[in-house]
């Protein structure tokens, strides 16, 4: 065996792994040869140094990084099949307002929008109804339905303030009228058209709000009249101004069925569509101005005297942020000069509506909005 | 060879088959006592194969991540450590190559020392000088040991840290490395001869 046959199978010699032949071999080889001798002892030697390298020893932190990292994977994993297996997982509380507070907007939505609603539901198949319903006023006999009318406004009042200012209205307004009475049957008329205008307007200056306070609000003038009725039939003998116009007994009667009647005609028209009714009376007999000021305190203060001065009454003056609306009724041969007295002050714009005609009070709107 | 690994499926002899089977039920535990158990071998094992402490650190933190990844997949047909040893060896050699090709190491192999052996002496070891292993400080003797095994070709490193550094069995290094019996010992042989012809140089004689 050479010494290059030798040094080949010296490691597996060391390792005993060499064939029984190879061994004796390799024995007698290395008892002669001295360079194969060290060769083995430096193969000896290696695997010694390899035995004897020192362990590296792990970082302290090793198991922790690693465990974190293995957490986080297992979270992931977990995350991922509970977001497969559970779709509807509700984490509360937060998921849970969320739905609350949606519900809750939806409620305020659907509310908000209720009234608008009804109103749309109600406008197109009624109004030819409540054209039929309008018309019967001026069709009636005017001096009929101008004393109910008048009875009513009369009755209106005594009932809802029992209090003396309310009946020294009342009864100021009937000597007004006896006397008109007095002058002929044109002032007559114009007496009549009065409280007209009044029962009318009356509802007007009241916001259109809801639809189910319009419904509990306007019954009551038609309770208020039934009371008022029959106090008026029992007083009328009494007052000697209402005697000048009281009506005979059987006018007091055709009167009665009169009320009876439109007050059926009124609970019929009122549940259909109230608000329309009370817009279109409103846009009747409302005058409304818009004026762009400088500055909106004082035009409203200027406003309020100049309404003052025109003998106005009814004067209400609501102050907001961004506007201020003042109420009024003037006599209609003052309109003129509102309005001119009122372009003195701004930029005036008159609104829908028209003036009433001459011989009454017609109610005005000014809305007074700042100016560009 | 089929039938031995047919007796092994049988016996597996694995005192960490309670331990990988509660892990395969998720319990995180478990795997923190493997790791315990098992991560400075590897570390040993990574090290001596990459032969930078950090870089082997990192390695491991993969290994073991990658480990439980796949545990579920593990049917105990080798023994659990084994099939650990085995994918620190694989991601040793893939880092390996990593650092290789960043110019990072300097590379010393058996095929390009045999090409270069007699011409420009491309592996420069570090200077023995005039003192014998025994005087050298016992760090500087490592590092330089480490030079020489990191200069073998990953293959021979592979057999010969699993072999003579680690004492693993010749069945335990094929069932890690998945090669034959007779190529596991012509690879260490070779190693081994190749080492040692660097540590005569690298130290100054053995």
């Amino acid at each position: 065996m050479e010494c290059q046959d030798i040094r080949k199978n010296l490691s597996a010699y060391l390792e005993g792994m060499a064939s029984p032949e190879d061994q004796e071999l390799i024995d007698q080889h290395l008892a002669s040869c001295r360079a194969c001798s060290t060769a083995l002892y430096e193969l000896n030697r290696t695997g010694e140094v390899l035995k004897n390298l020192k362990e590296v020893e792990p970082p302290p932190w090793m198991t922790k990084k690693i465990m974190a990292r293995v957490r986080e994977e297992a979270k992931s994993k977990r995350g991922f099949i509970q977001k497969f297996f559970y779709p509807l997982h509700i984490k509360i509380p937060l998921e849970a307002f969320a739905t609350v507070l949606v519900a809750v907007i939806a409620v305020y939505v659907f509310k908000a929008m209720e009234p608008e609603m009804k109103d749309l539901q109600v406008s197109s198949p009624k109004e030819p109804v409540i054209a039929r319903q309008e018309a019967p006023y001026p069709a009636k006999a005017p001096a009929a339905e101008t004393q109910v009318l008048r009875e009513k406004a009369v009755a209106q009042k005594s009932p809802a303030g029992a209090n003396g200012k309310d009946l020294a209205v009342a009864k100021k307004e009937a000597e007004e009228r006896a006397r008109v009475d007095e002058e002929g049957g044109v002032g007559k008329l114009k007496e009549a058209t009065l409280p007209l205008s009044e029962i009318k307007t009356l509802p007007a200056p009241a916001p259109p709000s809801t639809a189910p306070k319009k419904e509990a609000a306007v019954p009551i003038p038609a309770e208020a009249s039934k009371i008022g009725e029959s106090r008026t039939v029992e007083r009328a003998p009494s007052p000697p101004a209402a005697a000048a116009i009281a009506p005979t007994q059987k006018d007091k009667i055709a009167i009665a069925e009169g009320a009876a009647q439109e007050r059926k005609e009124l609970k019929k028209a009122q549940p259909m569509a109230p608000s329309l009714r009370m817009a279109a009376k409103s846009k009747a007999e409302l005058v409304s101005f818009l004026v762009r000021v400088r500055d909106i305190r004082l035009a409203g203060g200027e406003v309020e005297s100049l309404l003052h001065q025109l003998g106005a009454s009814r004067i209400e003056r609501v102050s907001r942020a961004s506007d201020e609306i003042i109420t009024a009724e003037v006599k209609a041969e003052k309109m003129r000069e509102l309005s001119e007295k009122l372009k003195l002050l701004g930029e005036v714009e008159e609104k829908d509506g028209r003036p009433g005609s001459a011989e009454k009070d017609t109610a005005i709107q000014i809305e007074i909005v700042p100016s560009h | 060879m089929s039938k031995r690994v047919e007796e092994r499926v049988q016996t597996p002899g694995d005192d960490d088959s309670q331990l990988v089977s509660a892990c395969q039920k998720g319990e995180i535990d478990a795997f923190e006592a493997l790791v315990e158990k098992y991560q400075k071998k590897m570390l040993n094992v990574a090290y001596r194969m990459i032969g930078d402490y950090h870089e082997a650190c990192e390695v491991v933190q993969d290994a073991f991540l990658s480990a439980y990844r796949s545990i579920k997949k593990f049917r105990g047909e080798a023994r659990f450590s084994t099939w650990l040893y085995s994918i620190v060896l694989n991601l040793s050699k893939n880092r390996m190559k990593q650092l290789r090709t960043r110019g990072a190491r300097e590379v010393y192999s058996i095929d390009a020392r045999a090409e270069t052996e007699e011409g420009s002496r491309r592996m420069d070891p570090p200077d023995p000088g005039p003192s014998v292993p025994e005087q050298m400080e016992k760090r500087e003797f490592d590092a330089r040991v480490q030079g020489c095994i990191s200069g073998l070709d990953s293959e021979y490193r592979a057999v010969l840290v699993l072999r003579d550094i680690q004492g693993f069995s010749y069945e335990e290094i094929h069932d890690i490395l998945k090669i034959p019996d007779g190529t596991v010992k012509s690879r260490l042989f070779r190693a081994r001869d190749a080492l040692k012809e660097c540590l005569k140089k690298v130290l100054g004689g053995l």
